[in-house]
């Protein structure tokens, strides 16, 4: 429980994003007093969850191992990730590029991911829509290893099962997830070419396992990113299982 | 008129419900079914709906619809319950505030002309699982209340109710189900209905009674307090329950956040501190009072080894 206790100070804003975009700002402040503290501590930690590109910018890099600050507005937390394929995926590489990133939190055996993935093609579709405009998708999964649906076979699998056209990153760690405060599966956020984010929360308005929601928040706001408008919904609360981060 | 009342709970919570008839997404089914996620994947993907691709395992959780008494007369009040057992380890979900999780909903199939009011929740347990998460949950058993009121006018011979339900019900992973259950009751005109008998009445009644325990008693006990101080950054809900040896918080709506639930939302003895945000107007939840021995209010059941807290009310604004 002692790794618990050090990122439960660590991850406090990550939270803030239950209690709606009025909280960050107090978090923020919290969170950097927290900092001088933790930062000792933090220092050894290993950072698998984020690359070489961090290494170049001291403060991004401190931010990035505090933040669990993926607060709507803010830069959106750095990371090099690992696909089931082998291939590195880098956060920043991307929005370089003046791509729109969305992040879609997997788990290929839960139901609420099961039902966009099988009963729908929720983030299918998505992709078609959305891709040959500029936007990039990526599946994240934070469960340690043998937890349920977590490693790289499991992952690979419901690529070739649900034919996604876009990947399955791996975070065993859990690094990322708690960085970006993610606690469920499908959770969503929404990352624009400046590397921020514009976008936290639930896919649609539906929370059940079996049923098709009337509004699809991701879609919602990537037609007004893409538009170049402020985004309209900007935070939801997410459903889904819980993201099955190491004990 | 020979059209039952259709009854629904919406997905959200605490919406009144009064008879009202409601378009179904759900057909009555009469077997247990889920969708499984604890079962190995299928061989190869079709376009096969999802319950078809993926074996069904035994249900964690089975529901049954109860009632308070056996045999009703015109114009009576009594209680259904969906009463759910769950398999050990298995737990479902409180209507309150989750970080994941997902309540039971459910719709009631009754004769015509009853009224249903809303739903009493019996109060949670907290479940928290790694990475900060924060969850509601129910163990073991539970009996969600319904309040009924049959019709004046009440044709004789059998009543038959009945309910369908889905919920999610997790361990470690987790699993959506969904059920269905009746019950029959006999129609007593003009007798007084009476707590015994076959069919559902007698048991039902000793479920209730006892699920009626761990509802939330409509406020604090005299002496208690709870409050929400403001500052400057944001403010500070108090609870204070003397002679409390344990106090818990379960929120109703948004304002705090988890890792201060988490950290703060138990506390031992008669205090309980938390941080609420900035800008929150008034919060609702419940809160959880373990009782030092003999510190109980005059009639407040003694729970066998202080299984379930007793659980009460507050609305702060």
């Amino acid at each position: 429980m002692k790794s618990v206790k050090t990122l439960l100070a660590v991850l406090v804003a990550g939270s803030a994003m239950l209690a709606g975009p009025v909280m960050a700002d107090d978090h923020k402040k919290e969170q950097k007093q927290e900092q001088k503290q933790e930062r000792k501590q933090e220092g050894k930690k290993d950072d698998k969850g984020y690359g070489d590109k961090s290494k170049d910018k001291k403060d991004e890099k401190k931010d990035d191992k505090k933040s669990s600050t993926a607060a709507v507005g803010s830069p959106a937390p750095e990371f090099t990730l690992t696909d089931t394929t082998g291939k590195e995926h880098t956060l920043s590489s991307l929005t370089k590029e003046g791509k729109t990133v969305v992040l879609q939190w997997f788990n290929p055996d839960c139901p609420f991911v099961v039902k966009h993935h099988e009963k729908f093609t929720t983030f299918n579709d998505l992709h078609a829509k959305y891709s040959p405009r500029g936007v990039v998708f990526l599946a994240i999964n934070s469960g340690a290893a043998g937890k349920q649906g977590a490693g790289k076979d499991r992952n690979a699998k419901a690529v070739t099962d649900w034919k996604m056209p876009y990947p399955v990153l791996l975070d065993e760690s859990g690094a990322v997830g708690k960085a970006y405060g993610a606690k469920r599966t499908p959770e969503m956020y929404i990352i624009t070419k400046d590397g921020l984010l514009a976008y936290h929360g639930a896919i649609d308005d539906n929370p059940s396992a079996d049923e098709a929601g009337k509004v699809n928040y991701v879609a919602k706001a990537l037609d007004e990113i893409l538009a170049g408008q402020s985004v309209s919904t900007a935070t939801t609360r997410a459903y889904g299982c819980t993201v099955k981060y190491a004990d | 008129m020979a059209i039952p009342s259709r009854v629904c709970n919406g997905l959200l919570p605490t919406v009144p419900i009064l008879a009202v008839s409601m378009a179904a997404s759900m057909v009555v089914a009469a077997p247990p079914t889920g969708t499984s996620t604890d079962a190995p994947s299928p061989a190869a993907p079709t376009p096969a709906p999802a319950t078809q691709a993926r074996p069904v395992p035994a249900p964690k959780a089975t529901l049954a619809l109860i009632s308070d008494f056996a045999s009703i007369g015109p114009g009576q009040e009594f209680t259904l319950a969906l009463h759910f057992t769950m398999q050990p380890g298995w737990h479902i979900y409180w209507n309150g505030i989750n970080d994941t999780g997902f309540p039971p909903n459910w719709e009631l199939e009754l004769p015509p002309g009853f009224v249903v009011g809303e739903p009493l929740w019996p109060g949670p347990k907290r479940y928290i699982s790694p990475g900060e998460i924060l969850d509601h949950v129910y163990e073991e058993s539970v009996a969600i209340l319904i309040p009924v009121r049959a019709p004046d006018e009440l044709p004789r011979g059998d009543l038959t109710l009945r309910v369908s339900s889905k919920w999610l019900v997790c361990k470690d992973i987790c699993i959506a189900e969904e059920g269905s259950a009746s019950l029959t009751l006999s129609s007593a005109s003009g007798a007084d209905g009476s707590g015994g008998g076959a069919g559902g009445g007698g048991g039902g009644a000793g479920v209730i009674r006892a699920m009626r325990e761990r509802l939330p008693r409509e406020s604090l006990p005299e002496g208690a307090s709870a409050g929400i101080e403001r500052g400057g950054r944001g403010g500070m809900l108090e609870v204070r329950v003397p002679g409390a040896r344990k106090v818990e918080f379960y929120p109703e709506s948004e304002g705090i956040e988890a890792s201060e639930l988490i950290r703060g939302g138990s506390a031992d003895g008669e205090l309980l501190k938390l941080r609420v945000g900035a800008g929150v107007e008034a919060m609702t939840g419940v809160v959880g009072v373990w009782w030092s021995a003999g510190r109980e209010p005059r009639g407040t059941p003694t729970g066998k080894g202080g299984e379930h807290p007793v659980f009460y009310r507050v609305s702060l604004d």
